[in-house]
């Protein structure tokens, strides 16, 4: 093992593979702190450029754009309130708060740092056990996945500030949301009232620029007064010891959970931002905090992000599955120079395998180095007055919006919740359950579909299976301890 | 040698520009860059077949192609705008069976054969039958003396409503009438992870996606769906050599919105022909796993025609 991560290291260490893993990571950064051009069409248009290299180098830089857009994406979730990427969509909650508070320097800090953290972490346990993982990501069928979806439902309520009834209310608007376009089964159409942009459903990236960036602005614009930390300077850049203290434990927890849930395939990395939220949330001394600029609530979800983007390439490294659309493009850069990832790639090309996992290592040290110096630089931004900020925060969202699909009618759809979302604002419903349950809506109903049909219609399948019934018992504990908890201080009150 | 031919055409048609040869619209075309729409979204087999073959669009075309990426509606958002575009050859769709033929022919939506004009197959990757090598039945016929021996108990994947495999799954249904449990999956990716991890027992998909498992021992072949076999395994029989007469073909090629002049039609297959027999194209392709089987408007527009005909007939029998 230690032999092949040598000479992996002795591959990602030559000077090309070094510029070439720094090139990925500075475009990734580029393009996660821009939302809209996700990191697949990034490497989508790039691919023409991996003919002439080394298989090992096209994986290093490919790879290097797609976790260097995980770093970047929290950029303009805390500085605007713009989720960039689907994984930092959580990392709006307290992140802008904390920007709000004059703290956006500790908020990227922590962010950055804890990426670091997670994504070494993500690449250790990647280099030990990614044989074992890729088994357990095979046996994750669809009464599983129906299960995890479940417990993250339950879930939503965590991301809800205040009321928890609201919080419910706009989890069930979310899956309604998430019901627009095909059914799974039949492939008839639903709520698209003949319109063909929306049989693909709603992109959540788009809505959640409207919901969040664009009632932002629109929020911002009734007060006459500018928003008092944008006015603040550069002091307090640097996370405090006081921070640290507060969010070693979520980001080891952050980056547990997103490497373990992030090996599913379809959606791990973003259901593990959200989990790694919640559970923070759920087990904090001060969960009243979440939601007005807590710290853990950045470092949680970051960190989760950053490794479930490590350990998503187990399945594509092992298995030669790929777990999300970035991933499907570095197979192809793989299969034009012959290599098809699959269970054989460790044996018939360990100088890739090994190569990629340690171009992983240096390219999340190159990460840091960019990232903390950007730090001061993102937060001069801040300084530019709001009423040009403003302006640019929705040159952004319709720039992000419109290339996200090339389509004018997102651009409609993101100013459409942008104006929803600022009449739910007025209301005191929160945003983020919305956008969970609309993610996790359609994961939740296809896996229902699956795993009843292939059980012939009998639900006992969610329980006979170990891994599915332990994720219903968690869901439930999860469910009921508020209830049990309310019915506590309702005695208590009494006596 | 083969630079310098080049160079002599490029030479010999700038020279013909200037003089104004030939007069007819077919030599003026194109006088500028052809836009390829692809429904798809970016690095599917189509979007990878598309750039790899018009790459050397300037040599033979004299112009390049520039590819635009529309994807939405599983196809229906970038071939309803080709259909409304000038037909004068200058906007052409990447077709495929989904979006060409299935859709418009199943579901009326997305444009087909009625709607626009045929220029040229570039290639099809034929479909797969597969199952776990454990499975109790080693062979297509086993497996569908199994199905009939244990109806309703078979557990099969498809690639999503009326994908390729969904499609011809329901169709050897149909021809040998087993009774089986038809599980959605979103692609063709998801129901092989779903094969590779039992939680399903038979899928199909293309050859290319099977064939790193195949090789590694973790699945096992039982019939290709195609006229003939697959050269990648001599040893797989079709399905037609085992009694059910199911073909299917996963096309990729060029179509033109209707009403196109034939001359345009003409001079882009001539181009998109001379395209595929590049060394560099016809590598590029090898690599996906892929060949070339060319086709011209003529021929490639009643395989099309009758596919559409067949999906129509299928539809209205098996949506019930």
């Amino acid at each position: 093992m230690l032999e092949n991560l040598a000479s992996g290291f002795s591959i990602a260490l030559t000077p090309w593979n070094l510029a070439y893993a720094g090139f990925g990571a500075v475009l990734g950064t580029a393009i996660g702190v821009l939302p809209g051009l996700g990191p697949p069409a990034t490497i989508a248009m790039l691919l023409p450029l991996t003919y002439g290299m080394e298989p090992v180098s096209a994986v290093i830089m490919l790879a290097g754009i797609f976790y260097g857009a995980m770093y970047g994406g929290s950029t303009t979730s805390i500085l605007l309130n713009i989720p960039g990427e689907a994984g930092s969509v959580v990392t709006c909650l307290d992140g802008y708060r904390l920007t709000r508070k004059g703290r956006a320097g500790a908020a990227l800090g922590i962010a950055a740092i804890g990426s670091f953290i997670a994504g070494t972490l993500g690449v250790i346990g990647l280099s030990l056990i990614s044989p074992i993982l890729a088994d357990f990501a095979l046996r994750f069928g669809p009464a599983e996945y129906f299960s995890l979806v479940l417990l993250g439902l339950t879930m939503a309520v965590y991301l809800s500030g205040g009321s928890a009834l609201k919080g419910l209310i706009m989890g069930a608007i979310g899956l309604l949301i998430g019901t627009v376009g095909l059914d799974p089964v039949l492939g008839a159409e639903r709520y698209t009232f003949g319109i063909s942009n929306l049989t693909d459903g709603l992109d959540f990236v788009v809505v959640a620029m409207g919901l969040f960036g664009i009632a932002e602005v629109l929020d911002n614009l009734e007060a006459p007064e500018q928003p008092v930390a944008l006015k603040t300077g550069i002091k307090g850049i640097l996370p405090t010891l006081e921070d640290w203290k507060k969010s070693w434990g979520a980001i080891t927890r952050g980056s547990l959970f997103g490497f373990f849930i992030g090996i599913l395939p379809g959606g791990g990395a973003v259901i593990s931002s959200f989990v790694a939220y919640a559970v923070e949330k759920r087990i904090s001394k001060h969960p009243e905090q979440f939601g007005h600029g807590a710290i853990e609530g950045v470092a949680a979800p970051e960190a989760a992000n950053n490794a479930a983007s490590v350990s998503s390439f187990i399945p594509l490294l092992t298995l030669g599955i790929p777990g999300n659309a970035s991933i499907a493009m570095i197979l192809v850069a793989l299969m034009i120079h012959g290599i098809r990832p699959g269970p054989q790639l460790i044996e018939n090309h360990p100088d890739v395998f090994w190569g990629a996992v340690a171009s992983m290592y240096v390219g999340n040290f190159m990460l840091l180095a960019l990232n903390l110096p950007l730090v001061g630089l993102w937060v001069k931004l801040l300084r530019v007055p709001y009423n040009i900020l403003a302006l640019l925060v929705v040159v952004i969202c319709i720039v992000g919006a419109y290339s996200v699909n090339n389509s004018t009618f997102d651009v409609g759809v993101m100013i459409v919740f942008g104006i929803l979302g600022y009449v739910l604002r007025k209301g005191g419903f929160p945003a983020a359950p919305l956008i969970l349950a609309m993610i996790l809506g359609p994961i939740l109903e296809r896996s229902l579909q699956q795993a009843m049909i292939s059980s012939a219609g009998d639900p006992l399948i969610f329980l006979e299976k170990p891994m599915s019934a332990g994720l219903l018992l968690v869901a439930a504990l999860v469910a009921l301890t508020p209830l049990v908890s309310l019915a506590r201080s309702g005695r208590a009150k009494a006596a | 040698m083969r630079q310098g031919h080049r160079w002599m055409l490029a030479g010999m048609s700038a020279l013909a520009c200037m003089l104004g040869w030939g007069g007819g619209q077919a030599q003026e075309f194109p006088t500028k860059p052809v836009t390829l729409i692809i429904p798809s979204g970016a690095g599917g087999s189509h979007d990878l077949t598309a750039r790899a073959v018009t790459s050397v669009a300037n040599e033979y075309l004299g112009h390049p192609v520039i590819i635009q990426l529309k994807p939405g509606g599983g196809g229906a958002i970038g071939s309803d705008q080709v259909a409304k575009a000038n037909p004068d050859g200058y906007t052409i769709l990447f077709g495929g069976p989904n979006w060409s033929t299935t859709l418009p022919a199943v579901e009326g939506r997305s444009k087909g054969p009625d709607d626009l004009d045929p220029i040229c197959r570039i290639n099809y990757s034929p479909v797969m039958v597969a199952t776990k090598p454990e499975a109790p039945y080693k062979t297509f016929k086993e497996m569908i003396a199994w199905a009939k021996a244990n109806p309703g108990k078979l557990v099969f994947g498809n690639a999503g409503p009326w994908s390729q495999a969904d499609l011809t799954w329901k169709q050897i249904s149909r021809i040998t009438g087993i009774e089986s449990r038809n599980v959605p999956h979103d692609g063709g990716g998801p129901s092989t992870v779903a094969l590779l991890g039992g939680h399903v027992d038979v899928a199909i998909n293309p050859t290319t996606t099977f064939i790193s498992y195949i090789q590694a021992g973790k699945l096992r072949p039982l019939a290709v769906l195609d006229d003939q076999r697959d050269p990648s395994f001599p040893d797989v029989p079709t399905a037609k050599e085992e009694g059910v007469d199911v073909v299917y073909y996963l096309w990729r090629g060029m179509l033109a919105p209707k009403g196109t002049p034939r001359p345009f039609i003409e001079k882009l297959a001539t181009a998109c022909k001379q395209m595929t027999e590049d060394k560099t194209v016809q590598a590029m392709i090898k690599s996906f796993g892929d060949r070339i089987q060319y086709l011209g408007p003529d021929e490639f527009g009643k395989v099309w025609r009758a596919e559409f005909n067949l999906h129509k007939e299928l539809g209205a029998s098996l949506k019930k």
